[in-house]
């Protein structure tokens, strides 16, 4: 029982608090950890300052950069209602911001453990919060700050988001954590008139203008909106995968969500987890033996 | 008390202080799965290649979902089946791609999302491609799987002698006639079973239903297992029954099933809940 | 009991008669996990196919008394008829299978925006048949029915029992709203209000009894994972429905003996 009483002894002094359950806190003291301290770090960007609209963009591509795609009108009509052309653009200006916004926050974090001595956060939590009215962008992490006897603490500590068995499980596969990671992906979307009439229903001709016919609208896959869910998709990934460094990104969490900005409908694509490297080779487990369990549910 | 994992735990830390990158050699793989089911996968000799991801906005016929006004029997809307089953198809081929340029075996643990909005349906999938460990096994398939299936499932079902072949895909829009006013009055009072929305509602799910298990004979699949159902009146217009469902077909790869002999447990963990009563005795 | 119950009726949807005899090639279909279908390999049976039936009703109204509790005969009759005729739907499917039962059955109401007072009662399951070649209908001669998982089915038949159908018995029950003078009377005292007591116990005992008349008639030696769901559907709070559900079992000639249980914590959350 080396391990409770070298964990015992800072927990005596009462000198940590931690956001841990119960049973993490038991996983924790089984692998040796002790908990020093709940650890934060915070980031406030403003939001509004990037939200400049499309007209200042510069249409063709000057001012973009990053990935854009170009969809122009088939019909040929010259009207101020009908959309010459539409496009797909990255918002790289907003990418920046939730990037810098994230890292800021996690650099905090991991200051604040440093100076503990601590040789890694776990159970990281976070918070990210708009307040429209001040248009400014609020990241915060949480986390418990541990310390680990007999082994001098990496001159950067680990962070990770598991905890408790999960985190345990981890070290006995071989595998430890580095760091969370995060990467985004926000596309605009500034819809063609095909795209339009697309997104109000196949087949249906000259919408909105009069007795004018141009023909039926194509049916089948609305072109523009899927080009800019899978560029979302794949752009988080490709900006993730250089963060790697030849690590895993483990228990990769993928959420795509869209909505209506003042730009028009953008897409966000956020792709985040914990980069965990293999310190050891993978100690094979015997196969699990199937059971039943006598509860309901 | 596990007495290796603090030491596992030292010589983690310690190695991580010892260099600030990975080796330069290893690639680097984005996984969703848990630390249990990358465990699983490698007991069963594969690995996560990467996370992949297949995405579908179809339009749906403008119109399909107004009301079918005069009309006595259900009507079907084929515009919006097939414009559900074009989405699901366009994703999965997709998600297929991206696999394979991952150089997997088949996808597991798809999660699908499937929204049907008044004109357009759009599915949205995402999981995480496997591989063979060992880069001299031969890959079974031309082309890979795509299940719906956790690791833990794929592995129960692998241990069984089955393997996943493929994420079917079944589908059934029909309106139901509007009732007349004359209708409504006279069984204000009546307890009656309405044979239109009934046959409207069935309608819908019987053709789903086929059309899946099409999918799965078309894939030479023993069976179906896991079926997720959507089904109800579409929030946006009433009349309208909708039913999508998938599941994945399987098939017998051992030469036959493998009972799996699950041993009985009684965990002594809180929260138990007896609703099992036996009435009467024997 | 619909006559010649043999033969599969005619009032199964069209296109079901085509899905269903695609199933009859070999193929099945089925909402179990992949668990469920193991557990189901493992008890001796095999899947053939996922069966439902469904009913939209119009549940008419009845008059209540303000001050009276009483059941609504109406009422339960609808409630109860509905389900039948979806379960009903759901075993002719199961029988054009030549099933021998039927597992995972759901059994749910659903209110859509049709009309008012319209619920749509639907059933469904996966219809199995054994692997031995023995017939393991009950004794009406049609597949058994039960709203057990595959786990619960490997689990009855690990210790020597066989589900015999789903057994249900309903009570809609109008519960008398208090006089004034009550009302008044009681303020700012805790005691029991008997006629609600007395309302809820009726109402409980009826459904109960109901469920208990089905299993004997199907010579259950008792009744499973029973459970009682009370809901005010759209009736409004003094009118509620009992609902009394179970799976109907009996003792197995020959069982094997009692496995060995295995007692085990876990750690994780």
């Amino acid at each position: 029982m080396t391990n409770a009483t070298a964990a015992s002894a800072p927990i005596a002094a009462g000198a940590w608090t931690s956001g841990l359950s119960t049973a993490e806190f038991a996983a924790t003291l089984e692998a040796g950890l002790t908990p020093l301290g709940f650890v934060q770090g915070c980031s406030v960007v403003n939001w509004n300052f990037y939200g400049f609209g499309l007209n200042s963009l510069g249409l063709g591509g000057g001012q973009l950069s990053g990935y854009s795609e170009q969809y122009s009108c088939p019909h040929g009509i010259v009207s101020n209602e009908h959309r010459r052309y539409g496009l797909n653009y990255e918002k790289t200006w907003l990418e920046r911001a939730y990037k810098s916004s994230f890292a800021a926050a996690k650099e905090r974090l991991v200051n604040e453990a440093r100076a503990m001595g601590a040789c890694g956060v776990i159970d990281i939590v976070e918070r990210t919060e708009y307040h429209s009215e001040s248009g400014a962008f609020e990241f915060t992490l949480n986390g418990t700050a541990v310390g680990l006897s007999g082994v001098a603490p990496p001159s950067t500590p680990f962070t990770t988001y598991l905890a408790g068995q999960r985190f345990n499980r981890l070290i006995e596969a071989g595998f430890v954590p580095v760091e969370i990671t995060l990467a985004i992906s926000a596309i605009g979307v500034y819809s063609s008139c095909v795209t339009e009439y697309q997104l109000r229903g196949a087949g249906a001709t000259g919408l909105g203008f009069g007795q004018m016919s141009y023909g039926a609208i194509p049916a089948g896959e609305i072109t523009q909106i899927t080009n800019a869910e899978i560029a979302a998709r794949s752009l988080v990934r490709e900006q993730l995968r250089p963060q790697l460094h030849g690590d895993i990104l483990h228990g990769a969490l993928l959420k795509v969500r869209s909505h209506e900005s003042a730009e028009g409908p953008q897409i966000e694509a956020i792709l985040q987890g914990t980069r965990v490297r293999q310190y050891r080779d993978f100690a094979p487990i015997a196969p699990p033996r199937p059971v039943i369990r006598l509860v309901d549910r | 008390m596990n007495e290796g994992l603090p030491k596992d735990l030292r010589a983690a830390i310690t190695a991580l202080g010892a260099t600030g990158a990975a080796s330069t050699t290893a690639r680097s793989i984005t996984s969703d799965l848990s630390i249990d089911e990358t465990l699983l996968l490698h007991q069963m000799g594969f690995g996560p290649a990467d996370l992949v991801t297949g995405f579908s906005i179809v339009a749906i016929p403008y119109g399909t979902f107004l009301n079918q006004y005069g009309q006595s029997e259900p009507v079907d809307l084929p515009g919006a089946t097939n414009a559900t089953l074009a989405a699901f198809t366009n994703a999965i081929e997709r998600m297929r791609d991206e696999c394979q340029r991952a150089g997997g075996i088949g996808v597991v643990g798809v999660e699908v999302k499937v929204e049907v909005a008044g004109s357009s349906v759009s599915v949205a999938l995402s999981g995480t491609a496997i591989n063979p460990l060992a880069s001299g096994q031969r890959r079974t398939k031309a082309s890979p799987f795509v299940t719906d299936l956790s690791v833990r499932d794929y592995a129960l079902l692998t241990r069984a002698g089955w393997g996943p072949l493929e994420l079917v895909i079944g589908a059934g829009f029909v309106a139901a006639p509007p009732q007349r006013l004359g209708q409504v009055m006279s069984q204000a009072r009546q307890n009656v079973e309405l044979p239109n929305i009934t046959l409207a509602l069935q309608r819908a799910r019987e053709q789903g239903m086929e059309r899946m298990q099409q999918g799965a004979i078309a894939h030479h699949a023993a069976g179906v297992v896991d079926v997720t159902i959507i089904d109800g009146p579409l929030g946006h217009s009433h009349h309208v029954c909708a039913f999508i469902c998938f599941g994945t077909a399987i098939e017998l790869i051992a030469e036959r099933h493998q009972l799996i002999e699950p041993q009985l447990i009684l965990p002594l963990d809180d929260s138990f809940d007896f609703e099992a009563t036996a009435l009467r005795g024997d | 009991m619909a006559p010649g119950a043999n033969e599969p009726a005619d009032d199964l949807p069209k296109d079901a008669h085509h899905r269903l005899e695609e199933l009859e090639h070999g193929l099945f279909t089925s909402d179990l996990s992949v668990n469920e279908f193991l557990l189901v390999k493992d008890a001796g049976f095999h899947p053939l196919g996922f069966v439902m039936g469904s009913s939209i009703y119009h549940i008419g109204l009845q008059t209540r008394k303000w001050s009276q509790s009483q059941e609504l005969d109406k009422l339960t009759s609808a409630m109860y008829s509905a389900r039948e005729l979806a379960v009903t739907r759901m075993e002719e499917e199961a029988m054009e299978l030549g099933a021998d039962g039927v597992v995972g059955v759901r059994l749910d109401v659903n209110y859509y925006e049709f009309g008012a007072d319209t619920a749509e009662f639907i059933a469904m399951g996966t219809a199995i048949k054994a692997e031995d070649g023995r017939s393991y209908r009950n004794a009406e001669g049609k597949p058994f029915t039960s709203d057990l998982s595959g786990q619960a089915f490997w689990t009855l038949r690990r210790v020597g029992h066989l589900p015999l159908g789903l057994v249900m018995g309903t009570c809609v029950y109008h519960i008398a709203h208090r006089g004034i003078g009550q009302t008044m009377g009681s303020v700012g005292k805790n005691l029991e209000l008997p006629n609600y007591t007395q309302a809820l116990y009726d109402a409980r005992e009826l459904a109960m009894t109901r469920m208990q008349d089905e299993a004997n008639r199907l010579g259950a030696s008792g009744i499973v994972e029973v459970k009682l769901i009370e809901k005010s559907h759209m009736w409004g709070s003094h009118t509620i429905e009992f609902l009394a559900l179970g799976t109907a079992v009996t003792k197995e000639e020959g069982a094997p003996p009692l496995p060995q249980i295995q007692s085990t914590i876990s750690l994780d959350n």
